[in-house]
């Protein structure tokens, strides 16, 4: 369906313009445009205008999505007209609308039948690469159709689609499939065959590792039957052992059962002695002594208390004086109490006679008028004085202060220098973020010191890895693709075969050689005496006989031939014949006289033979071994060669893998570290730029392009320093004048209330002036004087008083000593005294001879009574030890004392003799379990040399036995290990699963793989069908439109099957052929377009009517060119539209020139507005 | 059926009873893609063993019922048995007793034949069946082992009598009536199962939970200890039962398996693009872990629907199983792996209208409608072909192309088709 008119209502640049695109018979339009015209967004208008427009489209930087519209008139080719509106938007987007009546849209969905007209079944993108065509495009089907020499199975492909490189396709779908599997045989890389190869792998891990039931039990049943046996040697070593220690037992207690016999004999001999005490001796002799002390000690202490008494009654002591002890001791100790009395009442008289006369002279200077008593009345109180002592103070402080203030001088209140600048705060925040910066990424910094060296060090690692890798460079590292295990494994196991089947074959060689030798070393032993006859000998002499009796008989006796030959060699031939006769016999008799020889002559010779043919065998062999290996070395190589590994042997490529890898992650490391680097020197610089931009923003200093980091920090630091000290400069100036200014407010104040402080207590010590018999205003030198004196006043009034005191004082303790003194007097009979301390003194005298005389009586006394005391403890002592002796006798059985001795003699033999048992029993306990009967009973009928005999043989035994055993368990233990080995890891259960793992993959695999395959094989098909079914009635068509744009220098196309795959060959009017490949690229576009407009030749024979949208494809042909292919457009047009797009308006006039009138419409693209329309959706249109 | 005044003597008893262990079979189809968990892959079996052995010592079950096919009857490495027999040990260690018959994976295979001997552990005789009886639990065990791989006749009938005052359970491998996906073996029914009158059936064989009878008796299948494929979706465990005066009082199925699989259906209709497609996935994704983000997922999608992804996919095979796979990265709330992604999705394009087409596009289509019509002449070109594989493994025979049926060779056609018409429509002309 043609496109009559283009209704760009809302779309890229314009807004309600139309472009008008010919009439009926004008089916070749022409829309030319200069740059930013709208071209582009016209040629996606026609697209979204059949199509719908995008979701995303470019065409919206103006109008906004939902406001994008483009319209339409239509003509189908029954000439039925349809005017079209589009919006952008899902769902129904197109609706009917009608132009000439100011745009109403319909309400109703276009119908499915205009629908198919408009779109013809395609989708947007197969629209475009159908019918449309721009000069890339063109340029591109030129090339594929290069590449593909032509072929014309391909270039008819994509000439039908529009499709520009088939062949391209095909070997991205067989690449693609190859990448999953490929069957050739080196395609190990391929991802089934490595799959594959895992799975074989891990089935070999499972074989190794899975433990066989059978095997399981086999194992076990090896370590029963080894422990069985271990068992059993155990037992009887046990056994052994008990049977040993039993006669070992009998050996050990035998000599303490005879001892035991012994000591029962004794001890029946000594039934009848008593046991004793163990001590009964000891005690009985110490009883004894005992006794006898006890009673002389008794006699001694008798005569001891009778002397004391005698003492005590001898004493007479003092007891009045004794009674008032305590009286006397305390007068004789107050002596000087009462010295000090007597010498204190004769000063207290003294002193008061002064202070009468002080007071007198006080009251004299107050107030002459007024008698002491009065005056001292009269003096300030205590609270008074305070008041007054205070009112001086205050009066005294307030003065000093006013004084003190109005001398205080204002200091430091004049103004300060003048300040230095402040820089800009941003600027200054600026510098100290990038500061900041600096220190937060110091450590990133520093790290680059660190890096270079690192570097280095992995630099040199990698290359040092490199070398021994024998790689050349990091590129060399990078693409060798890593060989598997198990391939490698194979090709060594296949090199050791061979080099192994070798090796064998050499040795054969060269035990053949060594026996050659020594055959030959026979033979040459044999021959040493003279030639061997030979049985070959024996034939050639036969045959000679022969020869010659047949020359014989032809010319003697047949007579037909002559008699000369070559036979008899001039000699008769009767001779020859004889001679030859001769020779044969002689050799066979040499054979039978020197049989010996002759068979081992044959038989070394035989074997030289032999071994020679041998030889020859196994040298063919070595040298096909070697091919075989060259082969493997060749294959070997090119599989390295493909995984860009150097050459070396199979045996060790692991090893080189391993350090591949290495160096793999060294050269890594390398790079990481580089990176690391490069991030920290762009971070530096960054940093730089960042600090001298800030730097000189802050303008204290400046400073220069190619400043180091490091000393942009430094100045950096250095000018926030000063800013910083600017700063605090300025805040400190400002502070201290504010400071000053409240200083001169505060020093006034203070003067003022300084004053009024003065005054104040001026008042108050005034109207204290009474109290201190003063008048208002005395100064308070005054005040403090009338206080001295009233202190004066009362101090001597005061001392006056304390002296009459003191007298009182002394007086009265002297009269208290004296009636102390009296009643001592009359209790102790004697007269009261004068003198007190003389009477003291004789007193205390007295007193200490009646003490003494009490001591000595006292002690007198205790001494007689210690004396009777210890005479009786003397005596029950005597009483103690002689019922110790009566009891020992009693317990012996004996009447007296001294008949103990014999029978503790007994008793203590009594006694050894049962220790003795004991002891012997003892160790019979500790020497066997068993009862002493049990053991009685063993031994009956055993002496010891029966006994040792036992122990013997059981040794011998014993050791037989232990030899055994450490075989035993050794083949237990081994046994156990080998069970235990079998553990119950999943080791097995893992390679099964990863076996499953490895099927999984190559299902997945195979599934894309197939996919693939099919899909190139498919289109394989597809292209040969299509080549088929269309070859002819195409190329047909492509011929006529090449003759055409070529302008005849080609008259058509032909199909080259000189090949198994045809090609595409232009025809020269001349009948020659010229291939793809040797046309021009022009030519080549050509072909192209021609094959393009055959194509849709054939679409259009089935109905689809699209119009062809070619944009600036003309732009790199000449004018004469041009016009052919615009008389080729042209008459392709004859069945349908054509619009060509392009910017050059020259190309008009060359259309103009080269295609009929009235089949070419030329339309300039100009944003011609429309007039204005309804686009609300109402009634439908009149038509 | 016993009374229930027999059973004065049951106070109280605590059993688990599972089956179908399948220890060290391993979990199948999990590595089509690149970077599989293997770690949490490896050894499922076993940890879903040890998780049940940790469940009895921490219930202080009295019993442990394993109703057949404890190993794989492909399984030829007799570290499994090893295994078991350590966690056996475990349970026997602290009285637990633990009892068990061979079913047909354990009859045909000779792992369970060697299975060394153990204290507190039974293994029910293949000769007869076997009654063991606990008066110190009030319980008693009844139990046959399958002599072969095939036991064709109903075993039941040769199950002693209940013991009167026992709390009688009757262990037995079989498929009941029947079971989709189970061979026939030692087959019963209900009715023959409640008449024998023991009050618990603890079956095996049938790899999916079911509760056959509730009560009187209760017939269960347990379900196997984990899933293996993704036939075997859901929670897999066992059952934990509890007994109290002769009453079953509890009886709680656990789940045990530490890889749970799932199958999930994913419609495309209406999206647009990959990641939309992802984004819906995942939303999925949220249903199917809730209350269980403890364990790995493992989900095979199918996606269905018409939408435009089919052409994404026909142009990058695999791009649609990638993106699902991708977002299973994404997704936090519990680790989930894609076992495979199925396409069954419909193109939006107009097939017929294509293939009127005179280009290309319409040889290709009419070529791929042509051979579908052709039958074995289609099966023959499309074995042409294909390449021949490299000599396989035996198990591994059947990836061999020869062996595709029709309906996947039809499937790889249409495969092919829309690879072919993506390139054809989509390259850069």
């Amino acid at each position: 369906m043609r496109l009559l008119e283009l209704h760009l209502k809302a779309f890229g640049p314009f807004t309600d313009h139309v472009v008008p695109l010919g009439n009926d018979n004008q089916r070749l339009v022409i829309v030319h445009g200069m740059n930013e015209a709208g071209k582009s967004s016209a040629l996606r208008a026609i697209t979204a205008l059949r199509f719908g427009v995008p979701d995303r489209t470019i065409d919206a930087f103006i109008h906004n999505y939902g406001n994008l519209r483009v319209g339409g008139v239509f003509v189908a080719e029954d000439g039925t007209q349809h005017s079209l509106m589009r919006r952008k938007g899902r769902g129904a987007t197109l609706k009917s609308i009608d132009f000439n009546s100011g745009g109403a849209e319909s309400p109703d969905t276009v119908s499915s039948a205009v629908f198919a007209l408009l779109t013809a079944g395609l989708k947007a993108e197969e629209y475009e690469t159908m019918f449309g065509l721009d000069h890339a495009r063109l340029r591109a089907g030129g090339a594929a159709l290069e590449r593909g020499d032509g072929e014309l199975g391909a270039a008819l492909f994509e000439a039908s689609t529009g499709v520009v490189d088939v062949g391209a396709i095909l070997t991205e779908l067989n690449g693609t499939a190859r990448e999953y599997y490929n069957p050739a045989a080196q395609a190990k890389n391929a991802k089934f065959s490595v799959a594959l190869a895992e799975y074989r792998q891990q089935a070999d891990r499972y074989r190794d590792l899975a433990v066989r039931p059978s095997k399981w039990e086999q194992v076990q049943r090896v370590w029963q039957e080894a422990k069985f046996v271990l068992d059993s040697l155990t037992e009887t070593h046990r056994n052994l052992l008990t049977r040993q220690l039993a006669v070992k037992e009998l050996i050990a207690v035998s000599p303490t059962l005879r001892e035991l016999a012994r000591c029962d004999q004794s001890l029946s001999d000594l039934a009848a002695a008593r046991i004793l005490d163990v001590n009964a001796a000891t005690e009985r002799s110490t009883a004894a002594a005992g006794r006898t002390d006890a009673m002389a000690d008794a006699t001694s202490f008798e005569e001891s208390a009778r002397e004391a008494q005698q003492r005590v009654d001898m004493i007479v002591v003092d007891d009045a004086v004794l009674n008032v002890e305590d009286a006397i001791t305390t007068l004789r100790a107050s002596v000087k109490v009462i010295d000090g009395y007597i010498e204190q009442e004769a000063g207290a008289q003294v002193d008061i006679d002064e202070r009468t006369t002080t007071l007198a002279a006080a009251v004299r200077v107050i107030d002459t008028s007024k008698s002491p008593e009065a005056l001292e009345l009269l003096a300030p109180s205590a609270s008074m004085r305070a008041r007054l002592t205070e009112c001086i103070d205050d009066l005294v402080r307030a003065r000093q202060a006013l004084r003190m203030h109005e001398d205080a001088t204002v200091a430091g209140m004049q103004p300060t220098e003048t300040l230095q600048d402040v820089p800009d705060p941003v600027a200054v925040s600026a510098l100290r973020q990038a500061v900041e910066s600096c220190a937060r990424d110091a450590q990133k910094l520093e790290r680059a010191r660190t890096l270079k060296q690192e570097i280095l060090q992995a630099t040199r690692e990698a290359n040092t890895a490199l070398a021994s890798l024998g790689l050349g460079d990091e590129p060399a590292a990078r693409n060798v693709v890593p060989l598997l295990g198990a391939a490698i494994d194979q090709v060594t196991t296949r090199l050791a075969k061979i080099a192994a089947a070798q090796n064998e074959k050499q040795t054969r060689v060269d035990d053949m050689k060594a026996e050659l030798l020594q055959q030959n070393e026979t033979i040459a032993g044999l021959t040493e005496h003279g030639d061997v006859p030979t049985m070959d000998q024996v034939h050639r002499a036969r045959a000679h006989r022969q020869q010659g009796w047949e020359l014989v008989r032809a010319v003697y006796i047949d007579k037909v031939q002559a008699e000369t030959s070559e036979y008899a060699q001039g000699q008769p031939i009767e001779l020859a014949f004889e001679e030859a006769v001769s020779n044969a016999d002689a050799a066979v008799d040499g054979i039978v006289g020197d049989h010996d020889r002759v068979s081992k002559l044959s038989a070394a010779r035989r074997k030289v033979a032999e071994l020679n043919l041998d030889l020859d065998t196994r040298d063919q062999e070595i040298h096909a071994l070697g091919e075989v290996s060259k082969t493997e070395a060749r294959d070997w190589n090119a599989m390295l060669e493909r995984a860009a590994i150097p050459r070396m042997a199979p045996s060790v490529l692991r090893d080189w893998q391993v350090r591949h890898s290495e160096c793999l992650a060294k050269l890594n490391t390398v790079q990481s570290k580089v990176s690391e680097l490069q991030e920290v020197e762009a971070l530096r610089e960054e940093l730089r730029l960042l600090t001298r931009e800030a730097i000189n923003r802050v303008g204290l200093q400046q400073v220069s392009e190619r400043e180091l980091l490091e000393t942009l920090l430094s100045t950096a630091q250095d000018s926030l320093r000063e800013v910083a000290e600017r700063i605090k400069a300025r805040d400190t100036a400002i502070g201290q004048e504010r400071q000053r200014q409240l200083q001169r407010q505060q020093h006034e104040a203070k003067l003022t209330e300084l004053s009024s402080d003065v005054g104040s207590a001026r008042a108050r010590l005034d109207e204290l002036a009474p109290a201190a018999l003063l008048a208002r205003g005395d100064s308070t030198t005054v005040y403090r004087t009338r206080l001295a004196e009233f202190d004066a006043l009362g101090a001597a009034a005061k001392s006056l008083s304390e002296a009459k005191r003191r007298l009182a004082t002394a007086t009265n303790g002297l009269q208290i000593y004296s009636s102390q003194a009296h009643a001592i007097a009359d209790a102790i009979g004697e007269p009261r005294p004068i003198h007190l301390n003389l009477a003291s003194e004789q007193w205390f005298a007295r007193l200490g001879k009646a003490k003494r005389d009490f001591a000595s009586k006292k002690s007198a006394t205790t001494d007689q009574l210690n004396a009777s005391k210890q005479a009786a403890d003397c005596l029950a002592k005597v009483k103690r030890h002689e019922a110790t002796l009566d009891r020992l006798c009693l317990e012996a059985g004996v009447n007296s004392p001294e008949q103990l001795p014999s029978v503790e003699e007994r008793s203590i033999r009594k006694r050894a003799l049962l220790a003795a048992n004991d002891t012997a029993m003892a160790l019979l306990a500790n020497a066997s379990r068993r009862s002493r009967d049990e053991l009685e009973a063993l031994l009956a009928g055993r002496d010891a040399d029966t006994l040792r005999t036992e122990d013997a043989k059981i040794e011998l035994e014993l050791a037989d036995v232990d030899q055994r055993l450490p075989a035993a368990r050794t083949a237990e233990d081994e046994a156990r290990h080998a069970l235990e080995m079998i553990d119950a890891s999943d080791a097995a259960a893992e390679a099964a699963d990863a076996m499953g793992r490895a099927a999984a993959s190559m299902r997945a695999t195979l599934s894309l793989q197939m996919r693939y395959r099919l899909a190139h094989a498919l289109l394989q098909e597809a292209m040969r069908r299509f080549k088929l079914r269309t070859q002819a009635p195409m190329l047909k068509k492509a011929s006529a439109y090449f003759a055409q744009i070529t302008g005849g220098a080609f008259e058509g196309l032909a199909s080259d099957d000189s090949d198994d795959k045809p090609a595409i060959v232009g025809k020269r009017p001349g009948g020659e052929a010229i291939t793809v490949t040797a046309m021009s690229e022009g030519t080549r576009d050509q072909l192209y377009l021609a094959l393009r407009l055959a194509a849709l030749d054939l679409q259009r024979d089935r109905g689809v009517d699209l119009p062809l949208v070619l944009d600036d494809v003309l732009m790199t042909s000449d004018d004469e060119r041009a016009a052919c292919i615009l008389q080729a457009l042209a008459t392709f047009s004859r069945r349908g539209q054509v619009i060509v797009f392009t910017h050059h308006e020259h190309l008009c006039d060359v259309a103009r020139a080269a295609v009929q009138a009235d089949q070419l419409a030329i339309v300039p693209l100009l944003r011609v507005p429309l007039p204005q329309l309804n686009l609300s959706v109402g009634t439908r249109p009149q038509s | 059926m016993a009374g229930d005044g027999h059973r004065g003597r049951v106070e109280a008893l605590k059993f688990i009873h599972a089956a179908d262990l399948h220890i060290d079979s391993p979990l199948r189809g999990l590595d089509r893609y690149e970077g599989a968990p293997v770690d949490q892959l490896r050894g499922a079996s076993r940890r879903a063993f040890i998780a049940l052995v940790d469940l009895a010592l921490d219930e202080h079950v009295d019993l442990v019922v394993l109703a057949g096919d404890i190993f794989d009857r492909d399984l030829g490495d007799f570290r499994a048995a090893l295994f078991f027999r350590q966690q056996v040990i475990r349970l026997t260690q602290t009285g637990i007793k633990v009892f068990v018959v061979k079913g047909n994976h354990d009859a045909e295979g000779q792992i369970t034949r060697k299975l060394p001997e153990l204290n507190g552990l039974h293994v029910f005789s293949a000769k007869a069946a076997e009654t063991i009886d606990l008066p110190e639990l009030g319980v008693a065990v009844h139990g046959r082992s399958f002599p072969d791989r095939a036991v064709p006749e109903d075993l039941t009938p040769s199950y002693k009598n209940p013991i009167p005052s026992r709390f009688n359970i009757g262990v037995l491998h079989t498929s009941l009536t029947g079971r989709v996906g189970h061979d026939p073996y030692a087959p019963t029914d209900i009715a023959t199962l409640s008449a024998k009158g023991y009050d618990y059936f603890a079956l095996g064989h049938v790899h999916a939970r079911e509760v056959v009878r509730e009560a009187n008796p209760r017939i269960v299948f347990p379900g196997n200890l984990q899933g293996r494929h993704v036939g075997e979706t859901g929670s897999k465990g066992c059952e934990l039962i509890e007994i109290d005066g002769a009453r079953i009082v509890s009886a709680e199925h656990v789940s045990l398996d530490v890889v749970r699989w799932h199958q999930l259906k994913l419609s495309a209709d209406g999206l647009t693009s990959v990641n939309a497609l992802a984004q819906r996935f995942q939303q999925e994704c949220d249903n199917l872990v809730v209350g269980i983000e403890d364990r790995l997922h493992a989900v095979r999608v199918l996606v269905v629907g018409e939408s435009e992804l089919h052409q994404h996919e026909a142009a990058e095979p695999g791009t649609l199983a990638a993106a699902l796979q991708a977002a299973t990265q994404d997704f936090a709330k519990a680790p989930v792996w894609v076992e495979s992604v199925r396409l069954a999705l419909r193109s939006p394009i107009d097939r017929t209208a294509l293939q009127q087409r005179e280009d290309a596009v319409g040889e290709v289509l009419r070529i791929v409608d042509e051979m579908r019509g052709q039958g074995s002449g289609m099966r023959e070109w499309l074995l042409q072909s294909l390449d021949k594989l490299p000599p396989l493994p035996s198990d591994l025979n059947d990836m061999d192309p020869g062996r595709l049926s029709d309906v996947d060779l039809d499937a790889l056609l249409a495969d092919a088709e829309a690879t072919v018409l993506s390139k054809l429509t989509g390259a850069e002309a």
